[in-house]
């Protein structure tokens, strides 16, 4: 019983992790109807973004970590604003921005790489590593924090998009543009600022894991993959189906590493959101999703 | 006046031979990972074998001629190996090679090396590579079979019987493990589970759930020196307080910093440190090597790899002057024959023929972020 608590423990973690990137790729869906893939360099880029400003800078946390969200926030504006958005209007359609973003993923992991170093770089802990013991279950605070936060980011987005004015205006440009403009929306700002917030997303889980994966510049590629998949699995566009999603994928992933074999997880992870595919192509949790 | 031309022409060609063979230099190769996640210790190798090659050449050279390194950026990669080692063979021509690192590369690369017969000191530790009788391959340091051997000999001493294995499925990782089974085999050492993990994965909580729940008095581990900080804390944040034995990773700057306080009552093996300072190195040919290099560089090397780097040049450089030429066989007999040259590794030795010139490992241990040499 230990030992199933201590995986699903930590398999909570991992997908609180995929889900704050994969509601990033929901959100995008959602906003303008596009799939991007850079999602996991954006996460990287978070991760860096704390070690810049808490350990580099060596700004109090609280500071530091308002300074890494503003500026995620910021590089996702100005991703689409410089990047999809002349894209678009030169008639791009949805593939060209898929390899757009690609693109986009490969160049932000070289920068990284070019910026700061390709070796792997600590940022300590506030909430400290030592973990505390319940009933024979090792619990580390900063793992439990971070599925605590995913869960308040998805319930301040939801109380942003549904009750506030400026989300209400990110959802009427995501719904029709044209008749969003007709009625005096500035749909270019809603746009970006959509954008800025799934990597604001992708940024903050990237700085919440920092203190535990460590950060280097190869850290996004597997969790972009991964977040991807829980908001395929969880239903391509939902924001809730990419907690869901997330979750799901981060307990399969650990279940199969303590149950089944290590070395199969990722196929394992994979294999799982094939057969949700198979099974259920719109994901797991009904949405209405946009048509192309 | 015809006449007189021809017999100036061929007076002037004679004597211009000379002076060609001259300005030929003797040319080192190098292949290893100068970018990507091992870039640190794969510019310490080739920054180590520079340090080397000007010495060499403030010392008038090999056989007379300028020693010249052309170096390639193998990524870390066995397909980019092959294509930097078929480089340096057909294309520059290259007398002798230093690298990589990564013996998975060196085992990519090792038949184009032995087809091209051009001898190459590598500074991988896997002793994979010169197990499949190529004749080129030597090595510049003890292999990870010396590490592991001791290892479980240091368990068996310390009364640590049950052990369970922790590895990366990559062939530095498979290849540890599979030669501690052997030696807790020949220690009588129990193995209570083997679990593994994918080179750069983040979360082990499954395989260290796993073996904690197994009890084992020690937990050995062998990865490369990026995994092994997320994995020892990790280690000690799911419940495992226990003594784990490692390899030489332990000594990258990074594994130590993210690791924290949570590498306390880590042992591991490892050819050599880098001291703080260079005066604080116990060997006079490692103070003097780390003096020039912060001449050199301005900073200390980031890896011990720069001492392996120093030490290839030296044997390569030893084989090709006791040879007298730059014959790729004769340079190759000529280090078969070298059995006490003195390195920063230690004494080298080839007479056995195996391409393996170093023999002990010392181990250590970590305390308070700190190493001490166990005797």
């Amino acid at each position: 019983m230990q030992f199933f608590i201590q995986l699903a423990a930590g398999g909570l973690m991992v997908g609180a992790i995929y889900a704050l990137v994969g509601m990033g790729y929901s959100l995008i869906y959602r906003a303008s109807g596009l799939l991007t893939f850079a999602q996991g360099e954006y996460f990287m880029l978070g991760a860096f973004g704390i070690y810049t400003f808490f350990v580099l800078f060596d700004l109090p946390y609280p500071i530091a970590v308002i300074a890494v969200l503003l500026t995620m926030v910021g590089v996702g504006f100005a991703s689409e604003k410089l990047l999809i958005g002349p894209l678009l209007r030169r008639g791009a359609g949805p593939i060209h921005i898929v390899i757009a973003t690609i693109g986009l993923s490969i160049f932000l992991l070289n920068t990284a790489m070019m910026i700061w170093g390709s070796q792997g770089f600590h940022v300590p802990s506030t909430l400290g590593d030592m973990p505390v013991r319940i009933a024979d279950v090792y619990l580390v605070p900063q793992n439990m924090a971070i599925v605590v936060i995913m869960f308040a980011l998805m319930i301040a987005l939801h109380i942003f998009m549904n009750k506030s004015r400026l989300g209400t205006t990110l959802r009427a440009a995501a719904q029709d543009k044209m008749a969003a403009a007709a009625l005096g929306i500035n749909v270019s700002l809603a746009v970006g600022l959509t954008w800025g917030i799934a990597v604001g997303l992708a940024g903050a889980a990237g700085l919440l894991i920092a203190p535990i994966y460590g950060v280097s510049a190869h850290m996004g590629l597997l969790v972009g993959l991964k977040g991807f998949a829980a908001a395929v699995i969880g239903g391509y566009g939902s924001i809730y189906g990419a907690v869901v999603g997330g979750l799901l994928v981060g307990l399969v992933e650990t279940f199969t590493s303590g149950y089944i074999d290590s070395t199969m997880k990722d196929v394992i992870v994979f294999a799982f959101l094939l057969a949700v595919l198979f099974f259920k192509p719109t994901g797991l949790l009904a949405n209405d999703m946009l048509e192309d | 006046m015809k006449r007189h031309l021809t017999l100036i022409a061929a007076a002037a060609m004679t004597l211009a031979q000379p002076a060609l063979a001259q300005d030929k230099d003797v040319t080192f190769g190098f292949f290893g990972p100068l970018t990507g996640p091992s870039a640190q210790a794969g510019q310490s190798l080739r920054n180590g074998a520079l340090i080397a090659i000007d010495q060499i050449n403030a010392e008038g050279g090999l056989l007379g001629d300028t020693v010249e390194l052309i170096e390639y950026d193998d990524r870390s990669s066995p397909e980019q190996a092959v294509r930097s080692a078929t480089k340096l063979i057909q294309v520059d021509d290259v007398d002798a090679i230093v690298g990589s690192l990564h013996s998975g590369n060196i085992l990519a690369a090792g038949p184009e090396i032995e087809r091209g017969e051009v001898p190459l000191v590598g500074a991988g530790t896997s002793p994979t590579w010169l197990q499949q009788g190529y004749t080129y391959l030597f090595r510049a340091l003890g292999n990870s079979e010396l590490s592991v051997r001791q290892l479980a000999a240091y368990a068996k001493q310390s009364d640590l019987n049950n052990v369970a294995i922790l590895h990366s499925n990559d062939e530095y990782g498979n290849s540890g493990a599979s030669l501690f089974e052997n030696f807790a085999k020949e220690n009588e050492l129990t193995i209570t589970t083997k679990e593994s993990f994918t080179h750069g994965d983040r979360d082990f909580t499954g395989q260290i759930s796993i073996i904690a729940r197994s009890a084992p008095d020690v937990v050995f581990v062998w990865a490369l020196g990026d995994d092994l900080g997320p994995v020892t804390k990790q280690f000690r944040q799911l419940g495992y307080f226990g003594p784990i034995v490692g390899p030489e990773g332990y000594t990258l700057p990074e594994a130590l910093e993210i690791a924290g306080p949570t590498a306390d009552g880590v042992v591991f093996a490892a050819q050599y440190l880098i001291p703080e300072t260079p005066e604080a190195a116990g060997d006079p040919m490692m103070a003097n090597f780390l003096s020039a290099y912060n001449e050199k560089y301005g900073e200390m090397p980031a890896s011990d790899n720069a001492f392996r780097g120093y030490d290839a040049v030296q044997v390569l450089a030893e084989g090709i002057r006791r040879a007298g030429t730059t014959d790729g066989a004769a340079v190759r007999d000529a280090i078969n024959s070298i059995n006490d040259l003195q390195g920063i590794a230690g004494t080298f030795d080839y007479s056995a023929g195996t391409g393996e010139g170093i023999s002990t490992m010392r181990i250590y241990a970590i305390k308070d972020g700190a190493y001490s040499e166990l005797k």
